[in-house]
């Protein structure tokens, strides 16, 4: 104790300031989690709250990464939503019950993603150009999605978006809208871009827009009457205590449903693990140093295994999140866990005026989460290479056109396919008679080498074959550079540098004496004068 | 835990207080994934809160109004029954069962459907809704009409459309009105 | 300081598009407004029928249905004007779906054309006597489909997921699996107005909540009432020819006279899809009973069990628009077997003209 006290001096600026960014970190996600929870998810409130607190404490203590910030999402909110809109009617016990059991399948297969190594490490494939082809397609879907919460209107439980269904709900907003609604989300919506455009109150946009709303709405409220503007609001959170512990449904009757949710559990699971995995590579090129994604799936796995027992949604790392952590000063942990208490607080001491807050705003709060989603700077860099650009649409297409399912499903198979495609392309490059060979020659890449070093045969008679940056060569590339080498058409180089090839000598790997390796004959045989070259 | 300016862990007097035990433990995360399931076992188990079940919990009176309103009629169990369980519930227990969409409270004198109205008077309702509404100056349904009386009467809010808040009280309507045989626009001072 | 007017213009356009689609909005829902108010003007079969039940604002409605029926009225609520014109449009709706019949399609009928892909479908095809099919003594025919008895019983069972269907989400569905479309808002005056109806004709029928009565739903046939000897689409594919194709075409692709749907597609890019309970892929005894009870027009119960069997199961291979459960890959190849196959059969069958038949006449 004595200890405590006597650091206090020292740790207390610190605590200070993370105290003041977890405070800025509750009030800008109790409004998002709220939102995800009643309009993407279809769970009451208090799920999106405990995501927001327990969630966020839980990731804080289990990733001893500097910077890792876990909480409610919007894809995992919006996957269970699609999921279970089938299955029975919102905000019902039935679904709640089923929303914990997805959720808690979802951790499970989380947990084998954690302890079967190489399925962790194939979430590593999962490049750039797919996720953000995946999160702008989500983004998309969750203005569409927000459509009919931003009128008042019924969902429409058709559980595909694609985008004549969102024309529909569009035409439908204008013509059987509830006018109060759309007047509310409109203001907010209004209000929270027009704040966004003052620097100094970015972050705050989207609390001031609910204010705004808010209070647009308790002032209809007032003068018509919550009656005749039949606006929804959060409702009554009095008896959401500080933890409500829950039970997933997994009994006799119900089992033929959540065999029905496995395909969504795994959604749910895959989506989670992709943003985490992304939002940390990200985060680890911005700031500089290394954290292993492992450590990002451990504190996915074990939170979402252990939520659905307290009520809440699931939870996966957030960049934006991260990223305004670490802007405004603050260390992640002790800032996540200090903003989920500070938001305990304020859901049992502020919980009327919370409950006034109107649906209409928290869709124009999604509609905005939607919107930040694509963001331009992100999908640039990959239109202005032609294999990237097509791996991006493809990824976007499908979250448009397929279910989120499908959307994930193809994101895998791309993942694996563009890596294959990458490595069966090397870049061979032709100067002179030099043919350059950056990459691997292997039986995947063979085709194109083979092609591109005829027609260079064709056009220039002899060539020089440089593989002094190819990494990899396998039995067939062996057979081929024998076969080529047979033809005496083409010489080979190796110009890596002579200290280079002396180490390689070193260790044995050329030898003066048997031929079990033909390639470090090859080697041997390059003439020495072409060691000297300029090319 | 990773910041430099968290307390000194090396110290041994440290070690031995209730702060710097947890942190430790807290650091390790096998421990602190152990710690968590535990903490989640005690909000179980130790706290004393009531877990969320999604079965439809079974409220006083309802063995006597199934049997007395021929509920079974439409199966033992089954989503049906269950779902004009839960209208019964909410019927008679809205501040417990639908306190979501209500402020009242077991203390106030009105703090239920059953504080105005009979059940009979529900299904009257229900088979008589969809019509015009001469103050409102527009046809009103019959779950617009639940939905302002969570609003109004008893303080609340506007539930969903499809939340089972407003869909259960349909459906105990309409089992009711089966039981009276009432077909549609029955009047109740005609029957 | 350059940014200023930048801002201001960015702030300027977040004001005024949004404001821009509020105003529109204003506007279609005055115009919803002014249509509600409107004056309905009835389909002949509408007009018919809302004249036989005596519906007209009033303190009370008495059903001349009952009368006839029991000989005692019935004392129900009576309706007001704008119930009235609710009903009447529910009853236009329900006969003529697409609005061909109307002077203009798409207000009278509350846009109903945008959820349905199919341009020949109308819920009078398959709930004849618009939603109340009755022989000449007035008795209601089994199966055949009636409004009235559905919304008695409607938040029952959905027979595919089991689960409890409100009457709103039942007519969604038959916009998506019927009309091959897509599933308006449940507070759509379009669904809410064929739920009037349905409730007008209730009234009119005197039939009570959470009844069973022999008019609702489809009529069935399972393998079980006929003599077991198999389905066959070869035997199905003659009978259709002999008995069906004079009317449907020869195709199934129906007939169109003047932009009006005289006989709907049973088959192609007009019919309903193969999520829909019709499908005899999908549930094998309601389209034997449907064609069994109302098949031919005129000539109803000419068929027997078999038959009626065989020519579902014949009308099932033919290609049709694949529903939402099926899936892109199905969609795709089914949209190519519709656009394909009409034109390649035509050919087929044209090169067979010639050919002494197979088949002795």
């Amino acid at each position: 104790m004595n200890a405590i006290i006597s650091a206090l001096p020292r740790i207390l600026p610190a605590v200070r300031r993370n105290l003041l960014v977890g405070l800025t970190l509750a009030v800008v996600t109790l409004p998002q989690a709220i939102a995800f929870s009643t309009t993407l998810a279809g769970l009451p409130p208090h799920f999106g709250i405990y995501a927001a607190i327990w969630g966020v404490l839980f990731t804080a203590i289990l990733n001893p990464a500097r910077v890792f910030s876990g909480g409610p999402n919007t894809t995992m909110s919006a996957a269970i939503g699609v999921t279970l809109l089938p299955l029975a009617p919102p905000f019902g016990a039935d679904y709640i019950g089923y929303a914990l059991t997805l959720i808690l399948l979802a951790g499970l297969i989380q947990m084998l993603f954690l302890l079967i190594r190489p399925l962790g490490r194939m979430l590593d494939l999962i490049s750039e150009p797919i996720i953000n082809g995946l999160i702008c397609g989500i983004g998309l879907f969750l203005i569409f999605k927000s459509l009919t919460g931003f009128a008042g209107l019924p969902i429409n439980t058709e559980v595909e978006w694609p985008l004549w269904i969102a024309w529909q709900s569009f035409q439908s907003v204008l013509e059987i809208g509830n006018l109060y609604a759309i007047e509310i989300g409109l203001i907010t919506l209004i209000t929270s871009l027009v704040v966004r455009q003052i620097d100094a109150l970015r972050n705050w946009a989207i609390l001031i827009g609910v204010a705004a709303g808010t209070s647009y709405s308790a002032w209809l409220n007032a003068t018509v009457g919550l009656q005749n503007t039949m606006i929804e609001q959060i409702a009554n959170l009095s008896s959401v205590g500080f933890v409500f512990p829950s039970l997933p449904v997994f009994n006799q009757e119900a089992l033929p449903d959540v065999i029905a949710i496995l395909p969504g559990a795994v959604t749910l699971a895959l989506l989670g693990l992709f943003q985490t995995v992304a939002a940390m590579r990200r985060m680890n090129r911005k700031i500089g140093g290394y954290t292993d994604s492992r450590k990002g799936i451990f504190a996915d796995a074990v939170s979402n295994c252990l939520l659905p027992f307290l009520s809440s949604l699931p939870t996966c790392a957030s960049f934006n999140r991260m990223w305004l952590v670490y802007n405004l000063g603050g260390q992640s942990r002790w800032t996540s866990a200090s903003s989920a208490l500070i938001l305990l607080l304020m859901v049992l001491f502020l919980a009327d005026l919370i409950a006034i807050i109107p649906m209409p705003a928290l869709a124009a709060i999604i509609m905005l989460v939607g919107a930040n989603m694509i963001n331009w700077e992100d999908i640039k860099p990959h239109l202005n290479n032609r294999r990237e650009a097509v791996v991006f649409m493809a990824s976007f297409l499908s979250v448009l056109f397929l279910d989120l399912f499908g959307a994930v499903v193809v994101g895998s198979v791309l993942a694996i396919a563009y890596s294959k495609w990458e490595q069966a392309h090397p870049d061979i490059s032709l100067r002179g008679n030099v043919l350059k060979i950056r990459g691997n020659i292997y039986y995947g890449s063979l085709p194109v080498i083979e092609s591109t070093y005829h027609g260079a045969i064709a056009r220039v008679g002899e060539v020089i074959l440089d593989f002094s940056e190819c990494y990899y060569i396998d039995q067939e590339g062996i057979r081929w550079l024998a076969a080529a080498k047979a033809e005496q058409k083409g010489a080979f180089v190796d110009r890596r540098r002579d200290q280079d090839r002396r180490t390689v000598e070193r260790a044995g790997m050329t030898s003066r004496r048997g031929d079990e390796n033909p390639r470090k004959n090859q080697r041997r045989r390059k003439p020495d004068r072409r060691r000297r070259s300029d090319f | 835990m990773d910041s430099a300016e968290s307390p000194d862990g090396k110290d041994g007097k440290q070690r031995r207080t209730g702060i710097g035990w947890l942190l430790r433990v807290l650091s390790n995360p096998p421990a602190a994934a152990a710690a968590i399931a535990a903490f989640v076992l005690w909000a179980h188990f130790g706290s004393g809160i009531h877990a969320f079940r999604s079965h439809v919990p079974s409220a006083p009176g309802w063995q006597q109004f199934r049997a007395s309103y021929g509920v079974d009629d439409f199966g033992a169990d089954g989503y049906f029954t269950r779902a004009a369980q839960n209208g019964y519930n909410l019927f008679y227990f809205t501040h417990e069962y639908g306190g979501r969409f209500t402020r009242k409270t077991a203390r106030d004198a009105v703090n239920s459907c059953a504080g105005c109205h009979t059940v009979e008077d529900l299904a009257y309702g229900f088979v008589n809704s969809d019509r015009f509404d001469a103050k409102l100056g527009r046809r009103m349904s019959f779950e617009e009409r639940v939905m302002r009386c969570y609003a109004g009467p008893m303080n609340g809010f506007i539930p969903t459309l499809y939340d089972p808040a407003v869909r259960d009280i349909r459906i105990l309507a309409r089992a009711v009105a089966h039981h009276l045989q009432l077909s549609e626009g029955a009047r109740k001072d005609r029957s | 300081m350059a940014a200023l007017p930048a801002k201001l213009l960015k702030v300027a356009l977040i004001v005024s598009i949004p404001g821009g689609l509020y105003l529109l909005g204003v506007n279609k829902h005055a115009e919803r407004g002014a249509l509600r108010q409107a004056a309905v003007e009835l389909t002949p079969a509408c007009k018919a029928k809302l004249q036989d039940y005596a519906l007209r604002p009033g303190g009370q409605y008495r059903s001349p249905y009952l009368k006839k029926m029991t000989g005692s009225w019935s004392e129900l609520r009576g309706y007001s004007e704008e119930d009235v014109r609710a009903i009447q449009r529910g009853c236009n709706i329900v006969d003529d779906t697409q609005g061909q019949l109307a002077r203009d399609g798409a207000r009278e009928r509350w846009n109903s054309t945008r959820y349905s892909r199919s341009t020949h479908s109308s819920c009078e095809h398959c709930h004849q006597g618009v939603g109340d099919k009755q022989d000449a003594a007035g008795k209601r025919l089994v199966g055949s489909n009636g409004l009235a008895a559905s919304w008695v019983m409607a938040d029952m069972y959905d027979r595919f997921t089991g689960l409890l269907l409100p009457y709103e989400l039942r007519q969604m569905q038959c916009y998506i699996n019927s009309s091959n479309g897509f599933k308006p808002n449940a507070a759509d005056d379009l669904l809410r107005d064929v739920t009037a109806y349905s409730r007008f004709l209730a009234a009119a029928l005197d039939v009570k909540i959470g009844n069973r009565y022999p008019e609702q739903g489809m009529d069935e046939i399972p393998a079980s009432a006929t003599l077991r000897r198999g389905d066959d689409y070869v035997r199905g594919a003659y009978m259709y020819r002999e008995k069906c194709a004079t009317c449907h075409g020869p195709q199934g692709l129906g007939t169109v006279v003047q932009g009006r749907v005289l006989y709907p597609a049973l088959a192609g890019a007009e019919s309903f899809s193969f999520d829909s309970r019709m499908n005899f892929a999908r549930i094998d005894t309601v389209m034997p009973g449907f064609i069994c009870r109302n098949m031919p027009p005129g000539a109803e119960g000419s068929l027997d069990n078999q038959q009626c069997r065989d020519i579902a199961i014949y009308l099932s291979t033919l290609p049709r628009p694949a529903g939402d459960k099926q899936g892109p890959l199905v969609a795709a190849w089914q949209q190519l077997m519709m656009t394909v196959m009409p034109p390649l059969t035509r050919y087929a069958e044209s090169l067979g003209r010639n050919d002494t038949p197979r088949v002795p006449d």
